[in-house]
């Protein structure tokens, strides 16, 4: 693959690494610094990418192991054994309904790594389970069960019970039952 | 944020509690098979709005997600491209 051809793909996978490095560590700049060393990393090995492979999961295995590697690199040197600063980042959505991108994000850094990263290559990037597995370097049964446990537990973060809570806020409900004679 | 749980969580060990209330109350005896039906009918019951939550929660990530790809990439990043691509030029 030439050099030229590899640039390319990565200008037009650069919105999607940074997406991923953000919803993946929760911060911007700790995510660029992840994209620029994906960058680094998939420039000097491009001889290991084999042409006619799938690029952009190549490109996302390179920026989670990094990510990955850079945890454990972090954990050694800042430890949060108690998971306090974790906690303190959990805050139920701010609008009823609708979860903006800082809730989301909030309630993403909740969920395990594991879960976190194959909820976001499913469900938000649109990977393919069986990518997914080959990204994350584990059975596609691991995956399939990961993003069913994250779905649900980020659904408790989230406080959504049901499909309902996506209806009108609480207030409004009972209002609503009241006026139907629903509700004593 | 507690809220009240759907009905269909009463029908969560498949409809076997209802059908032992029904047999107790009525003493004829229900066969293994019309259980198995009931129990798969409430499994579907259950599965339905859970199946909907579950596409609700993946709408909302992917609203998130879309946010972030939307998002300028910074300079730094794109100009990083240029200078490893003209260093190979180079070399």
């Amino acid at each position: 693959m030439s050099s030229q051809a590899v640039r390319q793909g990565l200008i037009s996978f650069l919105p999607n690494l940074r997406a991923f490095a953000i919803a993946l560590c929760g911060d911007a700049d700790r995510a660029d610094d992840l994209v620029q060393d994906t960058m680094l990393k998939a420039w000097n090995s491009l001889d290991t990418f084999q042409e006619g492979t799938n690029l952009r999961a190549w490109l996302f295995t390179i920026l989670r192991n990094t990510y990955f590697s850079d945890c454990r690199r972090r954990r050694r040197e800042v430890p949060d054994d108690d998971g306090e600063y974790v906690a303190q980042l959990c805050v139920p959505p701010s609008q009823h309904g609708a979860v903006d991108a800082r809730d989301m994000l909030k309630a993403l850094s909740m969920l395990t790594d594991d879960q976190r990263e194959a909820l976001i290559l499913v469900g938000a990037e649109g990977f393919a389970y069986e990518e997914a597995a080959a990204i994350c370097n584990c059975a596609v049964g691991t995956i399939k069960s990961r993003v069913n446990r994250a779905r649900n537990r980020l659904s408790e973060l989230l406080g959504i019970e049901a499909a309902q809570d996506f209806g009108p806020e609480p207030t409004t409900e009972a209002v609503l039952l009241r006026a139907s004679g629903k509700a004593g | 944020m507690q809220r009240g749980k759907a009905p269909v969580q009463h029908y969560q060990d498949g409809g076997q509690e209802m059908f032992k209330m029904l047999e107790s109350e009525t003493g004829d005896a229900i066969s293994m098979k019309n259980r198995q039906r009931a129990g798969n009918g409430a499994d579907e019951c259950e599965r339905q709005p859970q199946n909907e939550m579950a596409g609700h929660i993946v709408d909302q990530l992917r609203r998130a997600y879309d946010e972030l790809l939307h998002e300028p990439v910074p300079d730094h990043l794109r100009q990083l491209l240029t200078q490893l691509s003209d260093a190979e030029d180079k070399s």
